[in-house]
């Protein structure tokens, strides 16, 4: 793992309360696979508290926890996305998740339950903790040039309004 | 993908009056259920594809 400039402000943003795991793949997860795996490992930990490796491999439970959840578990993702940079599949699941969907993105049938997803995960962030999604996606360009072009994206799309 | 499509029309068409409304209950979990796996199976896509493009 790499040091994380951010970690500071994410502490600073994010509250740092243990998160209750039940319910967390009712909205949308009920047939993800690692669902009870994902759900005894996040229980009643802080996101620091949370294990790196685990939550890192299992970044596809993101695309199936509901939106309270992934509020919840959103500092970790974006710690783990500075400290892995694109060695770990964060990337590839949480910079699709940030980005605001527009009708004409592929898959285009996604494209009602990605504008749910994102607009539940937004309104539950406050500007504060928007500020520190837009820093670690800027971070994320610094430090990883190749891989920056769909946080660009997320950026133009949302996040830099907060920036 | 096509075995969630599979088990959706098996639900869908379900005749025995016993088990139609469990089926019911099911298969309007299906579309959100399905959204998850579709995402995870394009963003796996991508990240191959950026991948290849990586290799010299």
């Amino acid at each position: 793992m790499k040091e994380d400039p951010l970690l500071e402000e994410l502490r600073m943003a994010f509250p740092r309360e243990p998160i209750a795991a039940a319910g967390a793949f009712d909205q949308r997860g009920r047939f993800y696979c690692d669902g009870v795996d994902y759900l005894r490992e996040m229980d009643g930990k802080t996101w620091e508290q949370l294990e790196p490796p685990f939550f890192a491999r299992r970044s596809d439970g993101l695309d199936f926890l509901s939106d309270t959840h992934l509020a919840a578990v959103l500092p970790l993702y974006l710690h783990l996305l500075l400290a892995f940079q694109p060695t770990s599949p964060v990337p590839e699941t949480l910079i699709p998740l940030l980005t605001r969907p527009e009708p004409g993105d592929e898959p285009t049938e996604l494209f009602d339950w990605q504008k749910r997803r994102f607009e539940g995960l937004t309104a539950l962030l406050t500007d504060a903790q928007k500020r520190v999604v837009a820093r670690a996606l800027q971070q994320f360009i610094e430090d990883a040039p190749n891989e920056a072009k769909p946080a660009e994206l997320a950026l133009d799309r949302y996040w830099r309004a907060f920036a | 993908m096509n075995v969630y499509s599979y088990v959706a029309d098996k639900v869908r068409s379900e005749s025995d009056p016993v088990i139609r409304p469990y089926a019911e209950q099911l298969r309007v979990r299906y579309p959100e259920a399905i959204a998850g796996h579709e995402q995870q199976i394009t963003n796996k896509t991508n990240a191959l594809r950026n991948c290849k493009k990586e290799l010299p």
